[in-house]
């Protein structure tokens, strides 16, 4: 019992939340404004896209790959999904056939990517980013290089801004749930569900962790990793509807630079990019983490959010390294106490 | 005995024919591709890839990646416009962009061979940071939009101007001339013999003695020195250095090594391979948009010429070693009858 507790005082989420705390008190002492329930509802709201795409990308990580294409397809999402819209006249009925319309897309590409991945044996990134391209260009083509509007007040606007819970604070302040966070919420909770309690999720680590024994244990690999590759796409599609819906229209820039932020969540988050570990909770704090960075770099007055990309690079290369040193140490460590027992034991003989 | 061609050969054939192929169909096409204007106009946008590409292909081939090119070709330009403001002549700023990029190289080097961590996730996050370094250094008002800020020194400025007067840029002959010196570092030096032996099997090639850290740091700073020069040259030509340099680079100059050869996963291919992927990248641009064709179209048919190249590398490897080893089979057939 003692050690359970001990344990879970070391483990990952003493770090995390130890993490989340020093940052939080550290904001909070030197920045009034940060620690508002204003304040935190929007961060909350804001990380909701990169929160649903990190835990849809987790799942291309989880297996050995990469998604960098999820910044464009939550673009062609947004595109796809006005412009079949627009043919209703933004109806009820002609929104949802778009949002289904893009949904479909984005898992048709993820299939692609899967394919041209396990069959053609080609590295993800490469993949991903070539995919990528050739999906800007299928924007600029389908919408003409111009911003696609949709109707307010159509059903295209409820996806990210409708009010779920709604009340005045004691402090005469509003507090506003959106919908957006419910759909980051349910999706998250889905993906755990999935990746904890299914076969489906246990075959994803198993080939993560190693393909040769996955498949000799009798997994589809193909099957099962172009799935993964199609929730990542269909993830961005979400995530991409979103953006398109809270932004107020679609254009070819929309996600631009998400890959980024979405790769930095996971691995802040403890995800290991060679694959077969990494757990929902990471990804999500990871989620958490980027969009407190952000927040952080608009509310700071000397810090342009266009630094952000400059913080993104510093903060993924000291994580990893941090990870690196850690996992050599622990090796190590492993290694010591196994001579120590294998010594002891030589002794007892 | 007549000699039989190996794989590399025919891959250089390949992409020699492919280039005369698209030359042929462009002045065909269009009655001006050939003419001087649109020719050095050509060769300047196929150096700027093709110094990056070329610096690339290093690492390539020792089986690495450096997707920080692109951010390197960004920070490096928008330091060497500061560098020409404190008053340093074109020359010095041309030394010191090389200098820099070979440092931004070695830092990756460093923590890809020092901290262990994989080239793909060293030279991403290093792109950030180097993209975000350009951002940070980048000319900004007193309210900190970004503005343009153009270059004043003259001799920083020359480095950017035709060097005969029908235009011919210099960028295009330093091009030319490094990928032909790299082309002879690669296959008639230690230090080429090491990449691809490191490029096609690190672990055999570490227990032979190689100093495959050395190596691998050398293989950085190159494809970094390489990016700053390309980075000098194109701010001296753009007369300013925006924030958008560079952007898409990265990606541009692994389709051209890929195109032209070089195998991902390293030992295939060398400078001219690259020189030849970029001539070829280059010339598909040009003539597109002489066809009036929008940007996006190239886009997308660079982005599926690039999975096009990598299948058609991963099919022909599988070809050139089934043929291989039929050929083991038959001599050592002979040699039991």
């Amino acid at each position: 019992m003692k050690e359970k507790i001990l344990s879970s005082l070391t483990g990952v989420w003493a770090f995390r939340v130890l993490i989340l705390l020093i940052v939080c008190v550290f904001m909070g002492i030197s920045e009034p404004r940060f620690l508002t329930i204003g304040n935190i509802v929007n961060i909350i709201s804001y990380i909701s896209v990169y929160g649903i795409m990190a835990c849809g990308m987790l799942f291309a990580v989880l297996i050995g790959g990469l998604d960098l294409s999820i910044g464009r397809v939550a673009a062609l999402s947004g595109t796809i999904a006005c412009i079949v819209a627009r043919v209703g006249g933004f109806s009820a009925t002609w929104c949802l056939i778009g949002i289904a319309c893009a949904i479909v897309a984005g898992i048709l590409i993820g299939y692609f990517h899967g394919f041209l991945i396990v069959k053609l044996a080609i590295p993800s990134f490469v993949v991903t980013l070539a995919t990528s391209y050739v999906i800007y260009g299928a924007i600029t083509l389908l919408s003409g290089g111009s911003r696609v509007d949709f109707v307010r007040g159509s059903l295209m606007d409820t996806i990210s801004n409708a009010r779920i819970v709604e009340f005045t604070l004691s402090s005469g302040k509003p507090f506003v749930i959106q919908m957006n966070v419910v759909i980051f919420i349910v999706f998250a909770v889905i993906c755990w569900y999935v990746l904890s309690k299914t076969t489906f999720g246990r075959r994803i680590y198993a080939i993560g962790g190693n393909t040769t024994a996955a498949q000799f244990v009798g997994i589809n690999v193909f099957r099962n990793s172009c799935a993964a590759y199609a929730i990542s796409s269909g993830a961005a599609c979400i995530g991409g509807l979103i953006l398109m819906s809270s932004t107020s229209y679609a254009a070819q820039t929309l996600g631009a630079g998400y890959e980024g932020m979405v790769l930095m969540a996971l691995i802040v988050g403890g995800i290991n990019l060679a694959g077969g570990k990494g757990t929902i909770s990471g990804a999500i704090f990871g989620a958490l983490l980027v969009g407190i960075i952000a927040n952080i770099c608009t509310l700071v007055d000397f810090l342009n959010l266009e630094y952000l990309k400059f913080f993104q690079g510093l903060i993924i290369l000291i994580v990893c390294i941090i990870s690196v040193i850690l996992e050599t140490r622990s090796r190590r460590g492993k290694g010591r106490k196994a001579k120590q027992i294998a010594e002891m034991q030589a002794q007892d003989e | 005995m007549k000699k039989k061609l190996n794989s590399s050969t025919i891959r250089r054939f390949i992409t020699i024919g492919l280039v005369i192929a698209l030359t042929a169909l462009f002045s065909l096409l269009s009655s001006n591709f050939l003419s001087m204007y649109n020719l050095s106009e050509l060769f300047r946008n196929a150096a700027y890839l093709g110094l990056i590409a070329c610096g690339l292909s290093v690492v390539m081939v020792g089986g690495g990646i450096d997707l920080s090119v692109g951010g390197i070709v960004c920070a490096t330009g928008i330091i060497c416009v500061h560098l020409s403001d404190i008053g340093l002549s074109g020359y010095m700023v041309l030394i010191l962009g090389i200098i820099t990029g070979g440092a931004f190289g070695l830092l990756n080097g460093f923590i890809v061979t020092k901290l262990k961590l994989t080239e793909f996730v060293t030279t991403l996050a290093s792109g950030f940071l180097f993209f975000g370094l350009g951002l940070v250094f980048a000319y900004r008002d007193d309210h900190g939009t970004l503005m343009a800020h153009s270059i004043k020194s003259n001799t920083y400025l020359s480095l950017g101007q035709p060097l005969l007067p029908g235009g011919f840029y210099l960028i295009s002959l330093v091009w030319v001339v490094l990928a032909i010196i790299l082309w002879v570092v690669m296959h008639k030096t230690e230090l080429g013999l090491y990449t691809f032996a490191i490029g096609s099997d690190e672990k055999s090639a570490r227990m032979s003695g190689v100093n495959v850290a050395k190596i691998k740091v050398i293989g950085f700073i190159m494809s970094g020195a390489f990016s700053g020069l390309a980075a000098v040259f194109v701010t001296a030509y753009e007369r300013t250095a925006s924030t958008s340099l560079g952007n898409m680079r990265e990606f541009l100059a692994i389709a051209a090594c890929v195109v032209g050869g070089v195998v991902l996963g390293g030992g295939k291919g060398d400078a001219v391979s690259a020189f030849l992927g970029a001539l070829f990248l280059a010339m598909l641009d040009n003539g597109l948009r002489k066809f009036g064709m929008d940007s996006y179209v190239v886009y997308m048919i660079q982005g599926s010429l690039i999975l096009v190249a990598i299948a058609f590398d991963s099919q022909f490897a599988k070809i050139s070693y089934r043929r291989r080893v039929k050929e083991q089979r038959l001599s050592a057939q002979t040699l039991t009858s």
